[in-house]
């Protein structure tokens, strides 16, 4: 041993042992902020854990999920008529609009120019629309067919939005057979997520074919959407849904979600069953409270088999119009430590986020790719998912 | 120069109106944390769809950000205060 480490000055020594210390901190620190001791000391969620009983399989066959055609156009309108703070209803687009560009268009223009032709000829009445609208060719639309089994064999159907563009709604439904499913009344109701343009703006198509169905919307829809209602011709029982969990059957409830939406919308929906000896599914239209509120919700509030959440259908915004930003990749972990077995989504999910859900070993299911839909990486129109026997 | 003044010239703000109930008031004002619906509108103010960002992320970007001139339907908002 040499005498320099033998003569180590006392100042040295204090600094290296003060360097110690405060190294030894911190790795204590880090340490204990993983171990179950620090979590205990998190609060715990208070769970309400709402029996809304429990049902045998709920399947989904996704009607439309191309709410629009050509991001930049949608995107590029939204901007120039001054961001995502800007009444839907001003951007001028069908069925609202009256050719005086970009916001400048109105509720009351709109609906004047086709109030007679609906819900009867919504044929004509785009037409008409079209020739007033923004990038007229850009409207499709979000909507899906849920078929619920009760333990007892009884089925049930129910629609989730009604889309966009009337005509393309139109031809979707008759592409799956909903036009007569409508006609017979053998679908039992009709939830609006949300009232924005692509999930319920084609609200005249379901008027079309049956204008009485019960319809269920969210308690902050502005005073154009409810006078759209009327408008479109409906006759029927509206459920304004103003409690945050509504039971709809056994097994089945609405759940409601108070958040402001892009372009002046206040409020989203989203379904929630119970599979017996499976697990939660939720399924969403475009999930704007964002997909951890929408867990977090569900798990501090309903009673569920196996307490395990099972399935997921919709849109879960993530990145709805295909960029990609760091920030995301949280969420798509996130989403991953709830540790759903299925994955439906699509929409406004982006196929970027799908991606990278199956990069990571997600159980995402795949789709087909059929009717304008554009990648198997998700669930396309056409598609159907099966959650329980 | 007195000691506390020479100190003063170092912090920033300090040659603000020193009248104590304005300054408590203002610093009460800027310590209220947001409510979950100003964290949304003001992310949408800054063109951010607030549903694309954890709520942790969403804190953080709209916590300098001055207050949006919209508010949400005033039903909502009475409720959520």
């Amino acid at each position: 041993m040499s005498n320099d480490t033998k003569n180590v000055s006392r100042r040295d020594f204090v600094k290296g042992a003060a360097t110690g210390l405060v190294a030894g901190a911190f790795a204590g620190m880090g340490m204990y902020s993983y171990s179950p001791w620090a979590y205990e000391r998190l609060p715990k969620t208070e769970r309400k854990m709402h029996d809304f009983g429990t049902c045998r399989s709920v399947r989904v066959t996704n009607i439309s999920e191309t709410s629009w055609f050509n991001n930049a156009h949608l995107i590029g309108d939204i901007h120039e008529a001054g961001g995502l703070l800007v009444n839907q209803y001003t951007l001028n687009w069908a069925p609202f609009a009256n050719g005086k560009g970009s916001a400048q268009g109105s509720y009351d223009d709109g609906i004047s120019s086709i109030k007679d032709l609906l819900p009867h000829d919504i044929e004509k009445a785009w037409e008409i629309q079209k020739k007033l609208a923004l990038h007229p060719e850009n409207p499709g639309g979000y909507s899906c067919l849920i078929e619920v089994e009760e333990l007892d064999g009884t089925m049930h159907k129910y629609l989730l939005d009604t889309g966009w563009s009337y005509k393309w709604m139109n031809d979707c439904f008759k592409r799956e057979g909903i036009d007569q499913m409508l006609r017979d009344q053998e679908i039992e109701a009709l939830f609006i997520s949300h009232e924005h343009w692509d999930h319920f703006w084609g609200l005249p198509v379901t008027m079309k074919y049956d204008n009485r169905i019960p319809l269920y919307v969210h308690d902050g829809f502005y005073d154009e959407g409810l006078q759209y209602i009327k408008d479109s011709g409906y006759k029927g029982e509206l459920t304004i849904a103003n409690k945050p969990v509504t039971p709809i059957i056994p097994g089945m409830a609405l759940l409601k979600f108070d958040v402001p939406i892009i372009n002046r919308v206040f409020g989203e929906t989203s379904l929630a069953f119970n599979i017996k000896d499976k697990g939660l599914v939720l399924i969403s239209g475009c999930c704007h409270q964002g997909i951890l509120k929408f867990a977090d919700f569900a798990y501090a509030n309903l009673k569920y088999d196996n307490d395990k959440f099972y399935g997921i259908y919709g849109g879960l915004h993530i990145s709805p119009f295909e960029d990609w930003d760091p920030k995301y990749d949280d969420l798509v972990i996130s989403l991953g430590q709830w540790g759903f077995e299925r994955i439906g989504c699509n929409h406004c999910t982006g196929h970027l986020t799908a991606k990278k859900f199956i990069e990571s070993g997600y159980p995402v299911v795949r789709g087909t790719a059929r009717f304008r839909s554009a990648s198997k990486d998700y669930l396309g129109n056409g598609d159907k998912i099966t959650f329980g026997c | 120069m007195e000691r506390r003044a020479f100190f003063r010239r170092f912090i920033p703000g300090s040659d603000r109106s020193s009248a104590p109930e304005a300054l408590d008031a203002n610093r009460e004002v800027e310590q209220k944390p947001l409510s979950e619906n100003e964290c949304f509108l003001r992310a949408m103010a800054m063109g951010i769809d607030p549903a694309t960002v954890t709520p942790g992320q969403l804190e953080a970007l709209v916590s300098d950000a001055k207050p949006s001139q919209t508010t949400p339907k005033k039903e909502h908002a009475d409720a959520e205060a």
